[in-house]
């Protein structure tokens, strides 16, 4: 029973963990909040039910596609709407227009396809097999391994290639990343695609285990960030293991407890660990200079 | 009269005018609707005024209110529905019950920054809502509370919109009125330097994490009023108002009406509630069009429509109405403001014709001890054993090359910095409310309570708070001392008493200002002030909060000759006021006029204690100037 609440809780905790990314991966690179996670991640899940559905496209394809249109979409919400806002206090003002877009996002959701919910084509086996009689679903082994892929691919991406610099560097310093040469603009709007991206990937993930509809984002977001926080805010192993932390810590309140205080549990534990370590469960503690 | 007096005149009668408006409006509304939707309006500006406090003046993103303004409604109505108390009871009640809350979570989460406390509450509204809903016996459950009672006054009930309205407009009204009283009022100007810069403001004797705590109970409390008056309007509450969308699109409308000032509330309340009571035949609408607008405006008027509404009044001749608009006349054209050649022109007045040095006002007492002092930042060790004292009343300067360890000694001092090991003690030579008679233990203390003992510091790269005001700088400086400070008492029910009070604050406030030379510059936004008044600006800061030692941090870096030489001469008239002055300075030219007593340090060790006439005979002051023993051993290149 444990470990099977544990399992199933690990395969919400992959998805948390691939928001999760998406939120360190805009943190760390243009020290902002996105507000909209969410919501593209419930456009992820849209656009591959319009592929799935009606272009019949295999999943893989789906998945590959999706990726890539959100986070062509993200390079130009970038660069037309979040860039001109970063000249004056970009923190709060970036915030506030990313936060429109989730509100804009959700909007065209409703108007396109209304309050339903809609089945998503199950194009991936849903079978699963059993060791020691514990079921392992399929999906959980497929939605981790490309979770963990996705983190591997962007650490390697950002510690090992030469745009991966060019992003650290920008974010730690835009004017002096400026002065060496580095396109500070392309170098931000690749980084909000690629959030961007990474939401829809794991929209797209999940859909087959849940239904489509246009507020699921909502609350997913906030838990994705409740997951980038918890591991720290701008870590990449951080917010994988918040992620994780988090669909399990949920799973087994809703098994043990009372599905009912789910939310409120997984909420009441994240003000306790910002309360007594306010750098998040992974982070280092910094003194802040004068 | 003439045209332009009856003009002066009617400015100054305005808020009489638009209160008398307010009064006669829903006489001509006879549409029951339209009244309806009067006082949801009125009710939410309540509601988007206590975010305005908490977000705007204390720049704590709290994204809660929706569910804040929950808890109100449900504790007015279950109050009334239990014990049929009247609603004159149940709206302190309620009041009451937000605040305590608002208080609670706040202790919990002061201490988070933005984006940690944004989520922080985030969660805390979705636990008060999962209460909401699982509380059935006392909530209602899904299905809410129903048949909520209307207030009653005598044998006369409320429940007509009409009669509703002019009970919500004297809440509204007071509310209004309480957060223009705070936002010009010494704790407002408090709050503001808080939201701008902690660090500095700590610096200054502001304690910010009680003020961001009595920010956010205000906001618990303003949530909570608003709750009360919708719960016993609507007759109904139902846990389905108070989501965290909700929330965040209350956030969105008051970024779009304007941070920080009362007016872009009732913008923000207009377009929250036109938005939703308007469109609701096209609901489906109703988020496209939140979001775009949202984002537009954003891009056109990132200070909100009401930051867009002072400019366009103030470009079609508004005139000097009052100070608050020169102000942001100077907030919207940066360039008009003139920058001197040297503050010291306008500055020299009589009293700072300068008696010779060695008349300065040294006793044989110290102000400063400091004991065997060892900081360590990781495994470099940045003060290593460090002991001398400072004598009351001296201009003492620390000098010594770079990464000598100068600035970790003045944060160890002013509380910034918390040493491994040591003693640093100060002896208060004047004992007033706020400072003890014998001498203190400053190691393990906050710096605000530094502050409060009676020692101030500037920075070694500026730390104003850009978004305020020259004087409302100084007044920040103000801020701990008691007579200054207005009570949120006089604040809500007194306005015109915390008025005077206020002017009184910044006449003193003018006289800093006019001491260094800075009067002139006073309503520009620090933030456009050329680098050398900046500094100045700064000492006139500290100097506000009539420190007995004054800490400064290389005062004179970056300044041009004659700027130096003016900063010369204010320092010798504030020594001579008797303010032990304690100098990082890495200019020796400084050091040779003004000093009386220098220390060098080199790789945190104390290398040099004495008069500065010895300093050039000293070999190891030299070599650790020059390098000559690292020339010797190893040449650099």
């Amino acid at each position: 029973m444990f470990t099977q609440q544990v399992l199933s809780g690990l395969a919400s905790g992959f998805i948390y963990a691939l928001l999760a990314l998406g939120f360190a991966a805009v943190y760390k690179s243009m020290r902002l909040i996105n507000f909209a996670q969410g919501e593209l991640f419930m456009a992820g899940a849209f656009i591959g039910l319009l592929l799935a559905r009606n272009l019949k496209l295999a999943f893989v394809p789906v998945l590959l596609l999706t990726g890539l249109l959100l986070f062509l979409f993200g390079m130009l919400f970038e660069r037309f709407i979040l860039a001109p806002a970063s000249s004056r206090s970009p923190e709060v003002h970036g915030m506030i227009r990313t936060v429109g877009l989730s509100v804009v996002l959700q909007g065209v959701a409703l108007l396109a396809w209304g309050t339903d919910e809609y089945r998503f084509p199950q194009l991936l086996s849903s079978g699963s097999f059993s060791v020691h009689s514990i079921s392992i679903p399929l999906n959980l082994l497929f939605i981790g391994g490309t979770s963990l892929a996705l983190l591997a691919a962007l650490v390697i991406f950002l510690r090992y290639t030469h745009v991966g610099l060019c992003m650290r560097a920008a974010s730690q310093n835009r004017l002096g990343a400026k002065v060496v040469g580095i396109n500070v603009k392309f170098v931000r709007s690749l980084a909000f695609g690629l959030s961007a991206s990474l939401a829809g990937i794991a929209g797209v993930l999940i859909a087959p285990l849940w239904y489509v509809q246009y507020s699921m984002g909502t609350m997913m977001g906030m838990k994705g960030f409740t997951a980038a926080v918890l591991g720290s805010l701008g870590s990449f192993p951080g917010a994988v293991m918040g992620g994780l932390i988090l669909g399990v810590v949920e799973n087994l309140t809703a098994g043990y407890v009372s599905s009912v205080w789910k939310d409120a549990g997984v909420f009441a534990i994240l003000i306790g660990v910002l309360a007594l370590r306010p750098q998040g469960l992974f982070g280092r503690r910094y003194n802040e200079r004068v | 009269m003439t045209g332009p007096a009856r003009l002066a005149l009617a400015v100054r009668l305005r808020w009489l005018f638009i209160v008398a408006g307010l009064i006669v409006l829903p006489l001509f509304l006879q549409n029951a609707f339209l009244q309806h939707v009067l006082v949801i309006t009125l009710i939410y500006l309540v509601l988007i005024l206590g975010l305005n406090i908490v977000i705007g003046l204390s720049g704590q993103i709290a994204l809660c209110q929706a569910a804040l303004y929950g808890v109100g409604a449900y504790a007015s109505a279950i109050l009334v529905k239990q014990t049929s108390l009247p609603f004159w009871l149940s709206l302190p009640f309620a009041v009451g019950v937000c605040a305590g809350l608002g208080f609670l979570l706040s202790s919990c989460v002061v201490k988070m920054r933005s984006h940690y406390l944004a989520l922080a509450t985030i969660g805390f509204g979705e636990i008060l809502i999962n209460v909401f809903r699982s509380a059935g016996s006392l909530t209602g459950g899904a299905n809410g509370l129903a048949g909520i009672p209307a207030p009653r006054l005598g044998r006369w009930v409320i429940d007509s919109p009409l009669s509703y309205y002019y009970l919500a407009l004297s809440v509204a009204v007071l509310g209004y009125v309480g957060m223009i009283s705070i936002r010009r009022s010494q704790l407002g100007v408090a709050l503001r330097a808080v939201r701008d810069n902690e660090i500095a403001a700590s610096s200054l004797g502001v304690n910010s994490v009680r003020l961001k705590v009595l920010a956010f109970t205000l906001c618990a409390a303003y949530a909570g009023t608003a709750g009360a008056l919708y719960a016993h309007f609507d007759g109904f509450v139902g846990p389905e108002s108070f989501s965290t969308s909700q929330s965040i699109l209350l956030f969105c409308v008051l970024v779009v009406g304007g941070l920080g000032r009362p007016l872009g509330s009732l913008i923000g309340a207009v377009l929250f509630v036109v938005g939703q009571e308007f469109f609701r035949a096209f609901s489906q609408y109703q988020l496209v069009l939140f979001g775009s607008t949202v984002i537009i405006v954003m891009a056109f008027a990132p200070q909100g429509l009401a930051g867009l509404f002072r400019s366009l009044v103030l470009r079609t001749g508004g005139g000097n109405i009052d100070e608050a608009l020169v102000e942001s006349v100077t907030t919207w054209n940066p360039n008009r403001a003139k920058a001197p050649n040297s503050f010291a022109k306008s500055a020299t007045p009589s009293s700072l014709e300068l008696p010779p040095i060695s008349d300065g006002p040294i006793s044989s007492k110290d102000a400063i001890v400091i004991d065997d002092l060892v900081v360590r930042y990781g495994g470099v060790t940045a003060l290593d054993h460090v002991s001398f004292s400072v004598k009351s009343g001296e201009i003492f300067c620390l000098i010594g090359p770079n990464g000598a360890g100068k600035t970790t000694l003045l944060n160890t001092i002013g509380g910034q910095q918390r040493p491994a090991k040591g003693r640093l003690m100060m002896n208060p030579k004047f004992q007033t409310g706020v400072r003890p008679a014998k001498s203190v233990r400053l190691v393990g203390r906050r710096s605000h309570e530094v502050a409060r003992l009676g020692l101030s510091r500037t920075f070694q790269t500026s730390q104003l708070f850009p978004e305020l005001s020259s004087i409302e700088n100084v007044m920040v400086g103000q801020y701990l001392h008691r007579e200054m400070r207005t009570s949120l008492l006089r604040v809500f029910f007194l306005p015109w008493l915390a008025k005077r009070q206020d002017t009184v604050a910044r006449e003193e406030a003018e006289n800093w200002l006019r001491f260094t030379g800075l009067y002139k510059y006073r309503f520009n936004l620090t933030k456009y002030l050329p680098y050398g008044l900046r500094r100045v600006l700064e000492i006139a800061r500290c100097m506000a909060t009539k420190p007995e030692v004054l800490l400064l941090d290389e005062p004179s870096a970056g300044m041009s000759a004659s700027e130096r030489t003016a900063l010369v001469n204010l320092l010798r008239t504030i020594s001579n006021l008797g303010v032990t002055l304690i100098i990082v300075a890495h200019d020796l030219e400084l050091v040779r006029i003004l000093a009386h007593h220098v220390v060098v340090l080199d790789y945190g060790k104390v290398i040099f204690d004495g008069h500065p006439k010895d300093l050039r005979e000293n070999a190891q002051v030299v070599d650790a100037y020059l390098g000559r023993k690292r020339t010797e051993l190893e040449p650099v290149f």
